[in-house]
């Protein structure tokens, strides 16, 4: 079950703290903000997206795989003309990972696959609650979801709460999709990150179902933001 | 009409707006609504919200408005809005001042204050706090700033807000659909009358960027109204009379 | 470099009129009065640690995230039978946007409190590191505490060297049997983790100076009175941390043993205010302490649901 608290840091325009059954991240979102030289644009806003690990100094080329794959979607997602030479900042700090134990990883390569993209897919969700709360101009809504594909099984990888479990799933291949909501309705694929083995017939599978949960999801965001905008104008009531 | 009433119309980034829905015609977009200009001529672009909030569609002038009420912390500069920005630095020509906290900075020039000449310039301290207006906003330029009604000529209450002798001032930093709500409409959210009527006697300023100053005669009071106006942010209608009566009691004991 | 908070002079007259009237702006009414505190341990991991201060009002002020991981490496030439240990403690941008993310320089406030808070457990042996060795000269652990700072209104150094201690305290690593060199790794599953060496708790406490007069009049006048030339503060907020004028750091352990004393610049103070911040310091270390303990004994409880039911000890009433 995903839980989602919005506004968790006063500091900052936009934040959101998201835990799903088996990780935990925080992001926070800031802009307009004076650009440093570096991030001026002469037509368009800058994105920075910075995600810190778990442990460790960071962000290491694990994470900044990660930061590329964000700030490419936000970059479709956040009206960046209307912020000239302006500099949005995206933050996000990893809590917990089901990764995080001293060898959990048990010598299976795919779960070195798998732990970057359950942190990227919570780092999604929670960045676009984050952005609704910073007040940043968006074109539409955008909800990530992550599935794993077994011999037999589809596996929606944010509900899988055992540990031991997740660690042993025998993967075939793992999905991540990030889909454009627009009027509710699931419409353009922002992100289709794809590893392992898989056919045609699979990904048409996965793209269906990742429909399903994303319609589902949405709907969840939807009452939080709504309960956001109440507690917003909470002085007015 | 309540929010949470209102609530059932909230608008999410990629709804579809109900003007759009109904094909009405809208003359004056608002805050939180963006046309998109892949097509110059301006036919057949499409409208869409951009920000979590609520639909307000009001007439004025036989000109239709739309616009999506929400509220944020970070300020934009748009033209004729009451500000209170920060002098960060001067130049041979203009203040530089801020609005907000790491956001872009803005200039104050010293023409634009009341019986400007090349000798008369205001002498303003880095970390003053000004009470001004903004007059032009380019997207290519720093927004620019003026201290005077630039009509008239005159100085029209604007310009440095310092403690008088014997005052007491205090700044405070709140949500942007607070202080506008506070400044302009005080018949229907008359936190700051009710304040008055219980005896607290304050001067404010209030700019649309989230600030608000507070200046009294004694210490205590002005802590007193800073903590009224920052518990009132967090809090319902209904309960704010509460507070001032509790706010007071706990600093000014009588 | 990251632009720094611009503090307007209004709000620095304002505080430090307060200050001087022992009103704080976040609602506290004495100098002395600190946030409280609240220790959070995530329930299912170990050495996982939440902390919070919590204003007056109830929303919190400064938020924490301590988290000890262990890996085995090669331990230093210099020093075969020790176990290695390091804390990780980064602002960045989630703290405010006054912290840089990409830092350069190595000259930061975050740094430098966090080898404080290194040295403060190392030095002074509170983490047993010969415990730590698995072959030597070969294998040994090495524990690394990450400190996250997820939300910043002061009150830093003391809440991180609580949160450290607290993490090492909590945490256990896996249990490792070594036979003919041969080093096995034992999971959770198979044998319980093994606590590490704590032998005592050092925290660290830090007294703000604010002056009551100009400097340049305190030097002046520093013959003739001897005291009450500056305004000590304890638990600062950000805003009050801009402006004080010095500090003084003290760690205590609760055996009433001075770990560590720092006094880095600012106004000068007179000697004998040492011992009196010392025994002043003195209680709050030992509530401090005891709340941790409380906590760790929570959890413990918690986790151990049927130990009762399995212990052959009988019931001893204390009286």
């Amino acid at each position: 079950m995903t839980n989602l608290k919005y506004s968790v840091l006063p500091n900052l325009d936009g934040s959101c703290e998201l835990s799903t059954s088996n990780s935990k991240v925080i992001t926070a979102v800031s802009g307009p903000l004076e650009p440093k030289q570096r991030h001026r644009l002469p037509l368009q806003s800058a994105i920075e997206v910075v995600i810190k690990p778990s442990f460790g100094m960071g962000p290491t080329p694990r994470e900044v795989l990660m930061q590329d794959k964000l700030a490419t979607v936000l970059q479709a997602v956040i009206v960046t003309e209307l912020y000239p030479r302006k500099l949005v900042q995206v933050n996000a700090q990893i809590l917990e990972s089901p990764f995080d134990e001293f060898g959990s990883m048990m010598g299976n390569s795919f779960n070195e696959i798998l732990s970057p993209m359950i942190d990227l897919n919570s780092c999604f969700n929670s960045s676009f609650i984050s952005l609704c709360d910073s007040a940043i101009a968006l074109k539409s809504s955008f909800v990530s979801t992550l599935l794993g594909v077994t011999e037999d099984k589809l596996i929606n990888i944010a509900e899988v709460s055992d540990l031991d479990l997740l660690r042993s799933f025998n993967f075939k291949s793992l999905h991540h999709i990030v889909l454009e909501v627009e009027e509710n309705k699931p419409t353009n694929v922002l992100l289709l990150d794809s590893q392992g083995d898989f056919n045609d017939d699979d990904l048409v599978n996965v793209l269906d179902n990742a429909q399903k949960i994303t319609q589902k999801e949405f709907q969840n965001i939807r009452n939080i933001l709504k309960d956001k905008v109440s507690q917003d104008f909470i002085w007015k009531a | 009409m309540s929010v949470s009433e209102n609530t059932k119309n909230l608008i999410v980034p990629g709804d579809l707006l109900t003007c759009a829905k109904e094909n009405q015609t809208i003359d004056i977009l608002g805050q939180g609504i963006y046309l998109s200009f892949e097509n110059h001529l301006y036919n057949s672009n499409k409208i869409y919200p951009t920000n979590v909030g609520i639909e307000n569609y009001t007439t004025k002038n036989n000109k239709n408005i739309a616009n999506i009420d929400y509220n944020s912390k970070r300020y934009i500069p748009q033209q004729g809005d009451y500000v209170i920005a920060t002098v960060t630095n001067n130049y041979a020509t203009h203040f530089v001042c801020t609005l907000n906290n790491f956001s872009s900075t803005v200039n104050l020039p010293y023409a634009n204050f009341p019986q400007a000449t090349k000798k008369n310039r205001p002498k303003y301290e880095n970390g003053d706090l000004v009470y001004c207006r903004v007059k032009v906003v380019d997207s290519d330029l720093p927004a620019e700033l003026e201290c005077m009604d630039s009509e008239t000529g005159n100085k029209e209450g604007f310009g440095l807000l310092e403690a008088e002798k014997g005052k007491h001032t205090a700044i405070l930093n709140c949500s942007l659909a607070y202080c506008r709500e506070l400044l302009f409409n005080d018949k229907g959210f008359p936190l700051l009358s009710d304040m008055v009527k219980k005896n607290l006697s304050f001067e404010v300023a209030i700019g649309i960027n989230g600030s608000i100053w507070i200046s009294t005669g004694s210490l205590l009071e002005t802590l007193c109204v800073y903590k009224i106006l920052s518990k009132c942010e967090k809090a319902e209608r209904n309960l704010h009379a509460q507070i001032i009566e509790d706010t007071i009691k706990e600093y000014i004991k009588e | 470099m990251a632009k720094d908070l611009v503090i307007t002079n209004t709000e620095r007259q304002f505080i430090l009129d307060l200050l001087a009237n022992s009103q704080r702006l976040d609602g506290r009414k004495s100098l002395l009065q600190q946030r409280d505190l609240n220790i959070n341990i995530t329930p299912n991991r170990y050495g996982d640690i939440y902390l919070e201060l919590k204003r007056d009002d109830g929303s919190i002020a400064t938020r924490l995230h301590c988290k000890v991981t262990a890996e085995i490496v090669k331990p230093k030439d210099q020093r075969p039978f020790e176990g290695t240990f390091y804390i990780n403690c980064e602002f960045n941008g989630l703290a405010g946007l006054n912290f840089e993310n990409y830092k350069v320089g190595n000259n930061s406030d975050e740094f430098y409190y966090g080898r404080l808070i290194e040295s403060m457990i190392l030095r002074s042996n509170a983490l047993d590191l010969e415990q730590l060795c698995i072959v030597a000269g070969l294998k040994v652990w090495n524990i690394r505490v990450d400190v996250h700072v997820l939300e910043f209104d002061g009150g830093f150094l003391e809440l991180a060297s609580i949160g450290c201690m607290t993490a090492l305290l909590h945490y256990r690593r896996p249990d490792v049997t070594v036979r003919n060199e041969k080093v096995t790794i034992h999971s959770f599953d198979e044998k319980e983790g093994v606590k590490l060496g704590v032998l005592h708790i050092p925290i660290a406490l830090q007294f703000n100076l604010f002056p009551l007069k100009e400097a340049a009049e305190i030097i002046k006048t520093n013959t003739s009175s001897e005291n009450n030339n500056e305004l000590v503060v304890l638990d600062c907020t950000l805003k009050e941390d801009l402006l004080k004028d010095g500090e003084f750091i003290i760690a205590l352990n609760k055996n009433r043993e001075i770990v560590q004393l720092n006094k880095p610049g600012g106004i000068p103070i007179s000697a004998s205010k040492i011992v009196e911040f010392s025994h002043m310091a003195l209680p709050i270390i030992e509530e401090t302490t005891n709340k941790i303990l409380k906590a760790i004994d929570i959890d413990e409880k918690k986790r151990n649901k049927y130990a009762h039911l399995l212990s052959a000890e009988n019931d001893r009433y204390v009286e």
